[in-house]
């Protein structure tokens, strides 16, 4: 029973390692690529041959204003993910745990709304804005982002499971049906609340098609709108691309792996039992 | 209340009131020009995409752009990239923020011209005191459909042939070559193990100079199955055919410039621009640069840039004015130093001083002429290039006589 | 039952003595319901359905790319042509194979990339991170270093002639590009779907595998009938969001096309969305990109909505 238990185990841990190393590959690869020339792209270079210039032309070219960019890319993040925690658990909630008449519409308009390619309304957004004088504001960059089809339709999911019983005792202890929703469920909800958050965050964070049309000027930029404007005309620098790619991608790690923790087995699902 | 009641409500309004300030605070989307109207001065935006040392450049230009105009005020408006400018135009000109004028390469323009996009300058010109003299004919010829002028030529270069000089000497190779046929023989010795002959990009720029090359050309899509274009192709295909040549993709690059660059191919079609590449991805390269090989007759493909006026444009004669300040002598002369060749005459043997590598290519400025792609220029070359990607990698058996008529029959 | 009593003991009582009207309005379904869609409906009427009907309009128009005011109507013309485009099929048929393939082995890959790392183990919040890496990593830049992996003569191809591949370069061979796209899918997806489950996961109450465990259930039995059953809600979340993500998948055929025409190589790589862009944006046919996007909503739609029914997600 006990080397059964250790085979097990071992056996767990090299899945997990090997499945790791295949997905930590091409980051690797992007971090590597980061750190050498244009000379030993797409070859293995040896140390010697490494330089931080790629991360360094970044914070000296007047053409890049980075810290601008970053603290533009964390008010479009926070104001987004502020809007995302109050608008679609709500809304998830309604569509999950509530009776009334048009609640299958409402439902078949978040599915629906999902299947849209945004590039399809992109040019009507594009021109209502202007119309209203947001371009190149952070109003252009949120507002219409503060909801998502796609988060309100994982609240929804994750509300179905909670058991009705649990809302019917809630209010046999006198709340409301909104008092319900704020003070038990979505407090429990912490999970799926956090999940959607890092969701959120790395969507928004890493979304590079609607802020460079709905704000294309250099002091509007986000992180990746500007790092991505190294690009040049005939070619790609694929270092320096790469080391924009690092720079925009660690805040999301970070952010994750402080997050990450609150999936502890056994603890956040105290709350909601049947 | 409850600790979560009072927060969200906090949540709620710090987020109406971050809002509404936001979009209060910053009314950058609406159009300068809007804002200056009591004054004299006009506002010209240009739309630019490129690199951060062309925007330096672009921006002194319009640091100075008042001791030559003093009633013009010149911004210069950076897109991440042609895509996205392209991608937002549409927007942009409903709503009235275009920019007035834009740079643009001649590849892709007569589309535009023919969808009515620019503004022919030819009534403009005498007002606003251009002197079009100051620019080789040959590039503003390029500018010209239907005898009107819808560009203010900035540079204008031949397209070039590039061979690896040390691979060359070392396949004990004597003269380069100056013909399809000689090429054909060289990419035959100079293939070993990894190492191809010729890179052949299958893209519309790079195939336009092997049919220019045999005296064909796609005549506005009039002449898209000629028998010189087929005797073109037949050279490109034969070449695939011998095992001599390799698309960048068959290798995993992206284009042709990285084969070269990373010595897998010794030839390459190419063009001013990969000489800043290959200093970069290869600074111990030699390589020496010819003018297209012959087919039949001498033959080449001529880049052209130039400035645009946008059809929107609010003050075209100040847009005008603006595009043409952006030729003087000192910004074409930085522009030079970057390796564009000017379209201003007097600036062009300077050009061939300050870049000694590309003095082969002088002659082709001569006989070098514009794609003259199909109205329907980014359909065509997507057509042009999947068919061909379809016969090279993907193996089907049609003839480039069968190829082209085949796509000669959706340009009519 | 111990936490929510926990929970219910802190529920503060002092407020009950509000107005009754206000006290039942909170609790009518009615009322509520659509008190908490109502932001999200005004958002979304706002900045979608206006700028969509604006798009579906164009779908019937003839529209000059310079001058989007300026179009004409021309009924149903723009859906005739793209119903006779072969090129549509064959897009379409892409697109669908794409999600068949991707679909089902990234749901399945995320579900076990989640119960594992939901296990206690030495450097679990590193593992979570690394498997979350690929979907917070920009998409052209995953591509970029698969397509430095997956070139002639690398050891990821020669790997794949083990499985009767030939060792070539996977984005430049018309047999090999869509699995390509599709692997490349399936890689950046499994992040996306593992985080899902595994918060789903969080939500499974414990006493039913306390239950499991005192019948005497083994750990597949426990997994089989308690675990899988308890995920279904967030199964049928995280197989119709790859479904919808794997048809709008556009940046990474961007990125492989990069130099050629989108689609590449020869339209093996092309999709619905690729189809859209070609013919919306680059070849400014503003209305007839519309038209095919209208087109591929429905068959989007009919596909989830039979998902719906398969995998019994209840109302």
């Amino acid at each position: 029973m006990q080397a059964n238990k250790r085979f097990t185990q071992l056996l767990h841990y090299i899945v997990v390692l090997l499945l790791a190393l295949v997905f930590f590959l091409p980051f690797a690869y992007t971090l590597y690529t980061s750190f050498v020339t244009m000379q030993d792209v797409n070859k293995l270079a040896g140390m010697p041959h490494w330089t931080i210039d790629n991360y360094k032309l970044f914070f000296t070219n007047d053409a890049y204003n980075v810290p601008k960019w970053f603290l533009n890319t964390v008010i479009m993040t926070g104001l987004v993910i502020i809007g995302s925690l109050i608008i679609n658990p709500m809304a998830g909630f309604a569509l999950a745990k509530l009776e009334f008449a048009g609640k299958r519409l409402i439902f078949w308009i978040v599915v629906a709304t999902m299947m849209v390619p945004y590039q399809m309304i992109l040019i009507p957004v594009y021109v209502n804005m202007a119309q209203i004088g947001w371009l190149n504001t952070f109003a252009a960059l949120t507002v219409p982002f503060l909801y998502q089809c796609l988060y309100i339709f994982m609240m929804r999911q994750f509300f179905i499971s909670v058991p009705n019983e649990f809302i019917e005792a809630a209010r046999l202890d006198g709340l409301t049906k909104m008092g319900s929703f704020w003070r038990i469920v979505y407090p429990l909800a912490k999970s799926p609340l956090i999940t959607m958050s890092i969701l959120a965050f790395a969507g928004t964070w890493n979304s590079y098609l609607i802020p460079s049309t709905l704000a294309n000027n250099p002091d509007q930029y986000v992180l990746v709108v500007g790092l991505n404007s190294v690009k040049d005309m005939f070619f790609e620098n694929t270092p320096l691309i790469m080391a924009g790619v690092v720079l925009s991608t660690l805040p999301i790690l970070i952010f994750f792996f402080l997050f990450q923790k609150q999936y502890v087995e056994g603890i956040s699902s105290s709350g909601i039992k049947g | 209340m409850s600790k979560m009641k009072r927060l969200t409500v906090f949540m709620l309004v710090s987020l109406l009131l971050l809002v509404t300030a936001c979009g209060k605070d910053n009314g950058g989307g609406i159009p300068a020009a809007d804002k200056d109207e009591s004054q004299e001065k006009a506002t010209v935006t240009m739309g630019f995409w490129g690199t951060a040392q062309d925007l330096k450049i672009y921006q002194d230009a319009a640091a100075s752009i008042s001791d030559q105009y003093p009633n013009l005020e010149l911004k210069i408006k950076q897109y991440p990239s042609s895509e996205q400018f392209w991608n937002v135009l549409p927007g942009e000109i409903a709503a009235g923020v275009a920019p007035d004028f834009i740079k643009i390469s001649n590849e892709g323009a007569y589309e535009y011209i023919n969808k009515g996009l620019f503004t022919s300058l030819d009534e403009l010109i005498a007002p606003s005191d251009v002197d079009m003299n100051r620019f080789a004919a040959s590039s503003a010829d390029i500018w010209k459909v239907d005898d009107k002028l819808y560009g203010i030529p900035n540079l204008t270069m031949p397209s070039m042939f590039f061979i690896n000089a040390d691979m060359w000497k070392e396949a004990g190779l004597g003269e380069y070559p100056q013909t399809w046929d000689e090429v054909e023989a060289a990419a035959k010795k100079l293939t070993k193990d990894d190492v191809y002959g010729i890179t052949i990009n299958i893209d519309a720029y790079h195939i336009t100079n092997y049919v220019k090359s045999y005296g064909g050309g796609w005549g506005n899509g009039k002449t898209i199955n000629s028998a010189e274009n087929v005797q073109a192709l037949q050279k490109i295909f034969d070449m695939y055919k011998e095992g001599v040549a390799v698309t960048p993709k068959a290798l995993g690059y992206g284009w042709d410039g990285e084969v070269f660059a990373n010595g897998k191919a010794a030839m390459t079609t190419g063009g001013y621009w990969y000489k800043g590449y290959l200093k970069d991805a290869n600074p111990n390269l030699n390589y020496v640069a010819l003018p297209v090989p012959k087919g039949t007759v001498n033959g080449g493909t001529m880049i052209s840039d130039a400035y645009v006026v946008l059809k929107d444009a609010k003050n075209k004669e100040a847009a005008l004015k603006a595009a043409y300040y952006l030729t003087n002598d000192k910004t074409q002369t930085e522009f030079l130093k970057l390796g564009f060749n000017s379209a201003v005459t007097s600036l062009s043997a300077k050009y061939f001083e300050e870049n000694p590598e590309f003095k082969a290519v002088e002659k082709a400025l001569d006989y070098s002429t514009d794609f003259a792609y199909p109205a329907e220029t980014k359909k065509f070359i997507d057509e042009l290039v999947k068919q061909l990607e379809a016969a090279i990698l993907g193996g089907t058996s049609q003839s480039p006589q069968q190829l082209l008529d085949g796509i000669q029959q959706q340009f009519q | 039952m111990a936490a929510y009593e926990n929970r219910n003991a802190m529920i503060d009582h002092s407020r009950s003595n509000r107005p009754s009207w206000l006290r039942s309005l909170a609790d009518s379904d009615v009322a509520v319901g659509w008190l908490f869609t109502l932001p999200f409906l005004v958002l979304w009427v706002w900045w979608f359905l206006y700028p969509f009907a604006q798009s579906f309009l164009r779908s019937f128009q003839d529209v000059s790319f310079t001058a989007l005011n300026d179009a004409t109507f021309i009924g149903l013309q723009n859906y005739i042509q793209i119903l006779n485009d072969p090129e549509f099929y064959q897009a379409v048929l892409h697109s669908l194979q794409l999600v068949v393939i991707a679909v089902p082995v990234q749901t399945l890959l995320g579900l076990l990339m989640a119960v594992l790392v939901n296990q206690k183990m030495k450097g679990q919040g590193i593992f979570r991170t690394v498997f979350f890496i690929p979907y917070i990593t920009s998409q052209i830049a995953v591509t970029t270093v698969f397509m430095m992996l997956f070139k002639k003569g690398t050891f990821v191809t020669k790997f794949f002639t083990l499985f009767g591949f030939e060792d070539v370069t996977w984005f430049a061979d018309t047999r090999y590009a869509l699995l390509f796209v599709s692997i490349l899918f399936i890689f950046q997806q499994c992040g996306f779907s593992m985080i899902v489950y595994l918060s789903g996961l969080q939500e499974i109450p414990r006493d039913l595998y306390e239950a499991g465990q005192m019948d005497g259930a083994s750990k597949w039995a426990q997994f089989r009938y308690i675990t899988l059953p308890s995920l279904k809600p967030v199964t049928f979340f995280v197989v119709s969001v790859a479904t919808l993500l794997g048809f709008q998948i556009y940046d990474q055929i961007a990125a492989i096309s990069r130099y050629g025409a989108l689609g590449s190589p020869a339209g093996a790589t092309s999709t619905v969305v690729t189809y859209f862009y070609q013919h919306g944006i680059r070849y400014m046919n503003i209305g007839y990109g519309s038209a095919a996007v209208v087109l591929f909503f429905f068959i989007i739609m009919f596909i989830t909505f039979l998902q719906k029914k398969w995998l019994g997600d209840k109302e």
